[in-house]
């Protein structure tokens, strides 16, 4: 509503409340004043801003529903109003990522790391593992990862990352955690810059001529060229703040020798131009497809970092070995006083060792998140004697995240980045807030269940007791483990699981209810004896059929009980993760079962327990299962040794000469 | 909530309004000064306001929001807070084409928490329901192609496992 109408006329009370009459979707005909009545009103003759207010108001749950209701509401739901909106409404939290891909030859996964800074400040870790059940949307998917550099640039539009490399571009969802392959970039580009202004992404520099700055269509998956720059700068960085594509920093390649990068990295001396590239920055107006007057960085710096925050560009800059943080003015349309657009004012530089030499070894990424400012250190040491005495390569990295509060004017230091995030690409996304997603027990197919089933099937009270933190960790951990195992060897058809988030990770669950229970009590039956630490092992055990055993999983515990319940929750599920990341690759090590194979959980006990009180005891009944009559062969998969909990896993395979049934 | 111009005194003060369709009301001032509004206009005009016009309002729907009004007009506190709660779920239950005509009401007379509420009770409505559900309740036509609808299908894939 206007609020500066002293008009004693009533004429501004029309300001409109009716439909857009330029939305072409709206049922109902834009009325004048003094009609009658409005019986026909319906929802989506609402205007925009008020249909946007309902939905933005709905569960996350039903939001993939919407999209498919109708164009406008598909459109509704990608504009940048729903998603200040749901953030208003706290459905939708600013999140920093950092997303690194390993590239180790049986390790191939993509890791991503979350921070949400109004939160208690945790990283979270999740994995994208290619796996054969994801091959959907394109074989190079699997291949991509392959390719893909440890390099790429992130750029995040409302909830989705997009995680663009050299040869490959990759879409993750946050909302539904699913990575889809999207169009590479037409020029093969590296270090270069990247934004997202107004709903597309917008990339340049990364090469010799790389001048092309290409432009991305999300909706049609598509890259054209939109212009050329003057410059093509080569380990630059990309920013956007009101429709303007910030090309800040970097190298001028080509002229001036390889070790110009290095050199002008510290300000040394380098020439005079390559200088121009690293402390100046160029303007691109998205809309007006104009290039603005290109800025230099005050102090004639060279970039190390920059991003876009509450509508200004931050600069982090390195002069030597000193660090110098700037703020740029990139608001067009500042009313009143607070200067105007284009205005520098340097702030107070993040507090790190008084000396570090910013170069190809210690690297930082700014990210812009709401209006704070994260500075993360992704790459290097920054002890500086370490460094000269040649062992920054041991890889002692500190991983520093550090946030800048511009209300307070102030640096905090936040949670390190994880350290399996290595060399990691950062963005900031939004993520759903926490919601309990309701489950469907939905059950449409039946199948033999030809288990052995190891103990009574009278299921009892099988509540955990509160107490024994760790043992009860690991009692998820297994259930969610085995069902990986079974999973995993393909005893069912894929349609009896369903995927799940545990850990934050990916995990299949079982959907049909039988199995799950299966393993659900068979485990949770298990919780007095590991707490009791009378558990030695626990075998996931398949048979041949001639009740033979063919393959075992075995786990090793050791729960070291005196600890409690003192332990770091968030540092055991850090270790229990790496298990399930390093089980879903493990495929290749196992053996192709029979068609008709069975399988059972077995417990070995380190003492038979006495006759116990506990009902859960009664689950488990002692078992004569065929043992070997040679060592079996050892494959190991993953072990753990933290203090209060010991685990290793590996596989038992008859050996060769194993005489035949 | 109560405005700085509308004291103790003024609780029993009426202003008039009038609807699209001329029917004239009555309302006290405090319930009235519920929308900002009709607050703003009421400075604006002072004493001397005769009748204010609604154009955009019609009978029906003004009697609702006002009744809301009248309801909302003291401090919540001085209420049982259940009981308001209980009437404002009741309140909000109402076929739908009423509902958005208080939905626009309520935003062109800038009543924010009603505002709120009414688009909070749209978003219940939406929440659980499939697409076509929603296509259905809400009267709304599908222009997806065939072919745009299964792109977005298996965009979503997972949400629909």
């Amino acid at each position: 509503m206007s609020d500066s109408c002293n008009s004693r006329h009533f004429s501004w009370l029309m300001k409109s409340c009716f439909p857009n009459p330029n939305d072409n979707n709206s049922a109902v005909v834009p009325q004048h004043h003094c009609s009658t009545t409005t019986a026909t009103t319906t929802l989506n003759s609402l205007p925009d801003d008020l249909l946007l207010e309902c939905l933005s108001r709905v569960a996350s749950s039903s939001i993939p529903s919407l999209s498919l209701v109708c164009r406008r509401w598909a459109r509704l739901l990608q504009s940048p109003p729903f998603f200040q909106l749901r953030r208003r409404h706290g459905l939708l939290h600013h999140t920093l990522f950092a997303i690194s891909a390993s590239n180790s030859a049986t390790d191939s996964a993509l890791f991503a790391a979350t921070l949400q800074l109004d939160t208690n400040a945790v990283w979270k870790v999740s994995c994208f593992i290619t796996d054969n059940d994801e091959v959907d949307d394109a074989v190079s998917y699997g291949n991509s990862f392959h390719r893909f550099p440890s390099n790429a640039r992130l750029t995040a539009i409302g909830h989705r990352v997009y995680i663009i490399g050299r040869n490959a571009t990759l879409r993750y969802d946050t909302w539904s955690g699913k990575v889809t392959a999207r169009s590479p970039m037409m020029f093969p580009r590296k270090k270069f810059a990247v934004a997202s202004v107004s709903g597309k992404i917008y990339v340049t520099g990364g090469g010799q001529k790389m001048t092309a700055v290409e432009e991305y269509d999300p909706e049609e998956d598509k890259w054209v060229v939109a212009t050329h720059a003057t410059r093509s700068r080569y380990g630059c960085i990309g920013a956007s703040v009101d429709g303007v594509f910030y090309v800040i920093g970097g190298l001028k390649l080509g002229g001036a020798s390889r070790n110009e990068l290095s050199r002008a990295g510290v300000g040394g001396a380098a020439g005079p131009e390559a200088h121009v590239y690293a402390s100046s920055m160029d303007l691109y107006d998205v809309e007006a497809r104009e290039w603005l007057r290109s800025r230099a960085v005050p102090g004639g710096g060279c970039v190390v970092a920059a991003c876009a925050a509450g509508g200004h560009i931050y600069v982090l800059a390195s002069h030597a070995v000193e660090l110098s943080f700037w703020r740029f003015e990139a608001r067009r349309k500042v009313a009143g006083a607070g200067g105007g657009f284009g205005e520098w004012c340097r702030i107070n530089s993040p507090p790190l060792p008084a000396q570090i030499r910013v170069d190809g070894t210690v690297r930082f990424s700014c990210v812009g998140v709401g209006e704070k400012v994260v500075l993360v250190q992704v790459s290097g040491c920054i002890d500086d004697l370490l460094r000269r005495s040649g062992r920054f390569a041991r890889g002692l990295k500190e991983s520093l995240v550090l946030v800048y509060d511009p209300v307070g004017g102030g640096w905090t230091r936040s949670a390190n980045l994880p350290e399996m995030i290595r060399r990691a690409a950062c963005a900031c996304a939004d993520v759903k807030g926490p919601e309990l997603r309701k489950q469907k027990t939905k059950v449409d197919w039946k199948t033999r269940l030809g288990f052995l089933i190891n103990r009574r099937m009278d299921r009892g009270d099988d509540q955990s007791p509160a107490q024994g933190g760790t043992a009860r960790i690991l009692v998820e951990f297994l259930e969610v483990a085995i069902t990986s195992i079974v999973f995993l060897k393909g005893v069912y058809p894929t349609g009896a699981f369903e995927r799940r988030r545990y850990m934050n990770m990916v995990v299949q669950r079982a959907r049909h209810p039988e199995l799950r229970d299966y393993i659900h009590s068979a485990v949770s039956g298990l919780l007095p004896f590991i707490q009791k630490g009378l558990v030695e092992r626990l075998a996931v055990i398949f048979y041949n059929t001639g009740n033979t055993p063919v393959e075992k999983f075995m786990f090793k515990l050791a729960v070291n009980q005196s600890y409690g319940s003192k332990v770091e929750e968030a540092d055991l599920e850090f270790s229990l993760r790496s298990f399930l990341v390093k089980l879903s690759i493990s495929e290749p090590l196992t053996r192709t079962l029979s068609h008709d194979c069975r399988w059972e959980i077995t417990a070995y006990f380190r003492s038979l327990p006495q006759a116990s009180t506990s009902k859960d005891a009664g689950l488990w009944i002692p078992t004569d299962t065929k043992q070997w009559q040679r060592p079996p062969l050892i494959t190991p998969i993953k072990s753990m040794n933290s203090e209060p909990l010991c685990v290793q896993l590996y596989l038992e395979h008859p050996t060769l000469n194993e005489p035949k049934p | 909530m109560a405005s700085s111009t509308s004291g103790s005194s003024s609780s029993s003060k009426v202003v008039k309004i009038r609807s699209s369709d001329n029917e004239n009301f009555e309302v006290e001032e405090a319930a009235a000064a519920r929308s900002e509004t009709i607050k703003k206009l009421l400075e604006d005009v002072g004493d001397d306001a005769d009748v204010i016009p609604l154009p955009n309002v019609d009978a029906k729907t003004l009697v609702k929001v006002m009744e809301w009004c009248k309801k909302h007009m003291d401090d919540v506190d001085e209420l049982n807070k259940e009981e308001m709660k209980t009437w404002d779920a009741e309140f909000v239950d109402m076929d739908q084409s009423c509902l958005y005509n208080v939905l626009l009401a309520a935003n062109f007379l800038n009543i924010k928490e009603l505002l709120d509420q009414l688009t909070q009770k749209v978003a219940d409505m939406i929440k659980g329901k499939s697409p076509e559900e929603i296509r259905a309740t809400f009267n709304i036509k599908n222009d997806f192609t065939p072919e745009e609808e299964a792109e977005i299908r298996k965009q979503n894939a997972w949400a629909f496992e």
